[in-house]
């Protein structure tokens, strides 16, 4: 269990205000927020390369405040990596372990090991130019993880990867964090990516945490207008997929809709806000999604109306100021939600 | 010997003002680029009223048995003096330009702030601090002003020469003029090349 009291930390403007947080053994904290929340310095203040003005790290109940960053057997993995420029691959992922003196056998042993189950033994000789962004995540990864460290810090692990291997690699290290039972701080601004991972989320914004909560309950309960503005453009749920007369129904709590992806078992499900329709009557249309639900909210960002309905999920649509005025839609209407199975992402 | 002095504590200072902010910087820093500028005659005067026998430290240079003045010590001091600034400011332009968080990945992976020094910042910067060294050990060499003040003897080439041609004309000081410029231009050339293979090798693809 790694956990913070009270935090304080100050660099000219910059400013962290009372950072408290525990993270157990097997449970991955999303620490999400827009650019420059100071995401990267928590990281970095826990780990030790900065110090706070005031406040503690401890782990399992032993202040790690006062130790030097080597002593403090936390793994931590920059978002741009940082593999070592001037050595080989094989060398930055045994790095650690020769710091710590381990016999060349048991080294070699170890770092073939962590290679093969992370598929990168063909590397392993190569210098670290001209890797991609995927292959240089797997190598810090590795480097982090052959130490055994008590915790894991991860700083945006995919915002170097391309979209299409993001997926397989989130695989990879969902495995990897589930087979090895760590407190897992996972720094992040896509939301996304918070559910995927996540088993608590702690929002932050300008060097405070804003609120701590299971994702669903920060993606449908924000506390505040900073989360709901941050968070509550996008419809994120949790559902089962199965596959009936070859199209996919998705079960989402008491509601089932209907996907054009074709996946079978717990997954993801995205509906960007755009494209739900939104109308008073029932309409006849060839979309296969059509809920029925209560208006509980009517918010404006940025020039778009945002409207939240009840339909057994929570769920949200994008129109325009006049189209809104067209329909006269306040709190309490009754309202029907439609959308095309193409527009449900499954993940 | 006054070259492999600068970097000893040359590299460390560099460092220092490569990562650390502290107030007074911009005076450590003139001081340390204050031999460029001023005459090299000015630098051993200098020394000499400091160092030398009349000078404010003599009682305790003789306590330590310790002399400059006309001495080959006095002559190391003289070229470190007027040659260390190359290397502080070569090791730390290359120091700058080492991203601060590999030197915290190394520690996160259990090295300490030296290991992590010699494993990855020394590596990654180190054609920078060739480079210095060896304009420092080429300043040093051609040293005239400096040393021809604190120490004429024993003699180094550049006051031999001068002091052949005083004696004994062009002809006398020609051979050893010669003997200097080919071996700075060998010296030249082997570390450009062992310059340019280092950096073939960290470049490679594979």
């Amino acid at each position: 269990m790694i956990e913070t009291e009270s935090l304080n930390y100050r660099a000219g403007k910059f400013f962290m205000h009372d950072i408290s947080f525990r993270v157990d053994k097997g449970e991955t904290l999303v620490v999400l927020g827009p650019t420059g929340a100071g995401k990267t310095v928590l990281l970095e203040l826990i780990a030790g390369f900065r110090h706070p003005s005031s406040g503690s790290v401890k782990m399992d109940g032993r202040d790690l405040s006062v130790e030097p960053p080597e002593k403090r057997g936390l793994g931590f993995v920059y978002q741009d990596y940082l593999l070592f420029p001037h050595i080989s691959v094989r060398e930055n992922i045994s790095y650690g372990l020769r710091a710590k003196g381990v016999g060349k056998a048991e080294v070699k042993r170890r770092v073939d090991a962590i290679a093969e189950r992370l598929g990168i033994t063909h590397l392993l000789d190569r210098r670290t130019r001209n890797l991609s962004g995927g292959e240089q995540q797997r190598i810090a990864l590795a480097r982090a993880l052959i130490l055994e460290p008590k915790a894991l810090l991860l700083d945006e692990p995919f915002s170097s990867v391309d979209p299409n291997t993001k997926d397989l690699l989130m695989r990879e290290l969902l495995r990897e964090l589930g087979i090895r039972n760590l407190p897992v701080i996972y720094v992040t601004h896509d939301q996304v990516e918070a559910t995927q991972v996540a088993d608590k989320v702690a929002v932050i914004n300008e060097g405070r945490i804003v609120q701590v909560d299971l994702p669903e309950k920060v993606f449908s309960a924000p506390k505040s207008e900073f989360v709901a503005k941050f968070v509550g453009t996008r419809n994120i749920f949790k559902g089962t997929a199965s596959r009936i007369d070859g199209s996919t129904v998705v079960t989402i709590g008491p509601v089932e809709v209907r996907s054009s992806v074709s996946i079978e078992g717990k997954v993801h499900v995205t509906i960007r806000p755009e494209d739900i329709i939104i109308s008073k009557d029932k309409i006849e249309s060839s979309a296969r999604n059509n809920l029925k639900g209560r208006v509980t909210s009517v918010v404006e960002k940025g020039g778009i109306i945002f409207v939240t309905a009840d339909c057994g999920i929570d769920l949200t649509t994008a129109i325009t100021r006049e189209s809104l005025s067209q329909m006269r839609i306040t709190i309490g209407d009754d309202v029907y939600f439609v959308f095309k199975a193409a527009s449900v992402n499954l993940f | 010997m006054a070259t492999a002095l600068s970097c000893l504590l040359g590299i460390p200072l560099a460092y220092v003002l490569a990562r650390v902010d502290f107030r007074g910087k911009g005076v450590v820093q003139s001081i340390i680029d204050l031999p460029v500028v001023i005459p090299h005659t000015i630098s051993g005067i200098a020394l000499l009223v400091v160092f030398g026998r009349m000078g404010l430290f003599s009682e305790q240079m003789s306590a330590m048995d310790l002399q400059f003045e006309d001495h080959v010590l006095g002559i190391v001091f003289a070229m470190m003096f007027v040659s260390c600034s190359f290397v502080v400011n070569a090791a730390r332009e290359g120091f700058e330009a080492v991203d601060e968080r590999l030197e915290n990945v190394a520690r996160s992976l259990g090295a300490t702030r030296g290991e992590a020094f010699l494993t990855v910042t020394i590596p990654l910067s180190a054609s920078s601090i060739i480079t210095g060294a060896v304009m420092a050990w080429a300043r040093a060499v051609s040293e005239f002003g400096a040393v021809v003040i604190i120490a004429f003897f024993p003699r180094v080439i550049p006051t031999l020469i001068y002091e052949k041609n005083l004696h004994g004309g062009l002809s006398d000081s020609m051979p050893v003029a010669a003997l200097l410029i080919v071996i700075c231009v060998s010296i030249f050339i082997v570390t450009r090349t062992l310059a340019a293979i280092w950096k073939r090798r960290q470049e490679e693809p594979q």
